[in-house]
């Protein structure tokens, strides 16, 4: 073992040992996922802009373009770029280990980042508008498919070294007693990835030899099947990842601790055994598969992960509740929320994911996977507002919340314009509801998803909606605005603060802003 | 992390906020069926 990879510091807040080696691939991966963010940030405000008639920004093959590339960059390479840097952090760094195999961990950087771009280069090229999920029979170029497959095994191999890392600490004994609460959540993240990868291996691969001519036909049931197995699941692994996330924040930020952690590491079970069923949302109005199976997995088994969400987004408010009520906030109902430290960005950007997600994403999630009430909501711009309040508002906010602390913590650097970065989640937040408003007014009244003119202007079929779709529509497009700005200032305060930031001494780190 | 303990019920505030939760997702759910039974009607 090269003398580097024992090298470690300890944490004077944390009092956590960080290995040189887990730092650096932190480093890369989450700066890898920043750009990405801004990749899929500027198609964002570009798709927003076209969905805006009077604005309408892109023609037809450019906004399929950009909603194709909107998708992979911000469902896929930013949020797991993230999620790698997260899995490091909550083995080697929280459990006081070093990293299992970091030439590996590096080969799976490698990996994943050849194979975003090579995603990216065929969408920007022509040779992939076929929308995030691909659907067969619509093909794109062969080494669209090869990236992602690519991808796909770079971030199995990194959660393979997250695996290798927790059986290193348990034999180096760097722990004692159970896994840390958010390291346990992490674990979970990281089951339903390997399930979630296996599904992208058994539907990427064939669909790879199908586009190289080598397999004739792919059954288009099949496919929606399976890649919705892939596609969904997924955002399981950011919901996972997600709530961990809010255990962390909470204790940063208030010091909060749960009330009964026994209940929380529960719904993290119920997370792996039940979460991946919410994929079959997706083929509710397929006519392939029965009505009784569709009732049995979204309307019945998959509750149980929707206790689990329950369970969690109501435990961690408890339990900065609690924390709160023990520093003296004990005034009334709320003495506790409103003293809370709303001037650090990490405090309100995990109530917003929480609220965001819970109240908005929570509800709509399970209304419009109920199936009968699918009927309504499929394929309309609603269904696209539920998943910007669970994905977006629940997983970004979250995961940008953490990225002000993992600066000056683990990177060692000041955080430059520390009042943006206190006010990035309010910006972020206030742009996000609006967005999800105004795409759920629109689809509620029938406006579709994934469509270039929705006035319907040049269709051979004349059609018009109800006029509220336009109010919503502009709604929506200014909460798209409001979020790309809020999006560019957590790009402008973590690039600069991890590339030009003040190199922090070791007793300078702090956790208050 | 550790656990904390408590003989009463320890967090009225979420309490009311868990009550909250309750009463959207019940109208919106009430909503959705009715806007259903607008566009498909029956009988």
């Amino acid at each position: 073992m090269a003398a580097n990879e024992m090298e470690f510091r300890t944490c004077p807040i944390t009092g956590k040992k960080v290995y040189a080696t887990t730092q650096n691939l932190m480093w890369i991966n989450a700066v890898t996922a920043v750009v990405f963010i801004l990749i899929g940030g500027i198609m964002a405000l570009l798709v927003a802009l076209t969905r805006l008639p009077a604005v309408h920004l892109l023609s037809p093959e450019w906004f399929y373009k950009a909603l194709t590339a909107h998708g992979l960059n911000m469902l896929v390479f930013w949020i797991i770029f993230f999620e790698v840097a997260g899995l490091y952090f909550g083995s080697s760094v929280l459990l006081n280990s070093r990293l299992a195999a970091p030439k590996v961990a590096w080969l799976a950087y490698i990996l994943m980042l050849v194979g975003s771009v090579l995603v990216d280069v065929m969408v920007f090229t022509d040779n992939a508008t076929v929308m995030f999920s691909s659907y067969v029979p619509l093909q794109a170029h062969p080494l669209y498919y090869l990236g992602i497959i690519l991808f796909a095994v770079g971030a199995l191999t990194a959660c393979g070294i997250f695996f290798g890392t927790l059986a290193i600490a348990k034999a180096d004994k760097t722990y004692e007693g159970s896994l840390p609460l958010v390291t346990f959540g992490l674990s979970a993240a990281a089951i339903i990835a390997v399930f979630t990868l296996a599904c992208g291996a058994i539907i990427y691969i064939p669909t790879f030899l199908w586009s190289l001519g080598v397999i004739k036909n792919l059954d288009p049931a099949m496919y929606r099947l399976i890649f919705w197995g892939f596609g969904h699941s997924s955002q399981q692994i950011n919901v996972t990842a997600m709530v961990s996330i809010w255990y962390l924040l909470g204790a940063l930020t208030v010091g909060a601790k749960p009330v009964n952690e026994k209940i929380c590491r529960s719904a993290f079970v119920l997370y792996i055994l039940f979460i991946n069923l919410a994929s079959e949302h997706h083929l509710l109005t397929d006519p392939t598969l029965s009505p009784a199976h569709k009732i049995w997995n979204t309307g019945y088994f998959m509750y149980m992960a929707v206790l689990a969400s329950m369970i969690h987004a109501l435990a961690i408010p408890m339990a900065v509740e609690v924390a709160q009520r023990k520093k003296g906030y004990t005034k009334g109902l709320f003495e506790w929320l409103t003293k809370a430290p709303w001037g650090e960005p990490g405090f309100p950007a995990m109530i917003f994911s929480l609220l965001i997600f819970g109240f908005i994403g929570g509800i709509t999630g399970v209304v419009y996977g109920t199936e009968q009430l699918s009927i309504k909501s499929h394929n309309t711009w609603a269904l696209t507002g539920h998943f910007h309040a669970t994905v977006v508002g629940g997983t970004t906010l979250a995961f940008m919340g953490l990225t002000y602390y993992v600066i000056p913590l683990i990177f060692r650097r000041e955080i430059i314009g520390k009042k943006w970065a206190s006010a990035q989640p309010y910006v972020y937040a206030i742009g996000l509801i609006l967005l999800i408003l105004g795409m759920s007014g629109a689809g509620i009244l029938g406006s579709p998803r994934r469509h270039w003119d929705v006035t319907f202007a040049d269709s051979i079929i004349p059609f018009s909606f109800d006029p509220t779709v336009l109010l919503f529509t502009t709604i929506a497009a200014l909460g798209g605005i409001l979020a790309a700005v809020g999006g560019a200032m957590y790009v402008g305060v973590s690039v600069l603060s991890v590339f030009l930031g003040r190199k922090l001494a070791p007793n300078e780190a702090k956790l208050v802003y | 992390m550790a656990e904390e303990r408590h003989e009463d019920f320890p967090a009225p505030g979420t309490g009311i906020i868990i009550i909250i939760f309750f009463v959207a997702f019940i109208m919106f759910y009430f909503l959705n069926w009715k806007w259903l039974s607008m566009v498909w009607n029956i009988g």
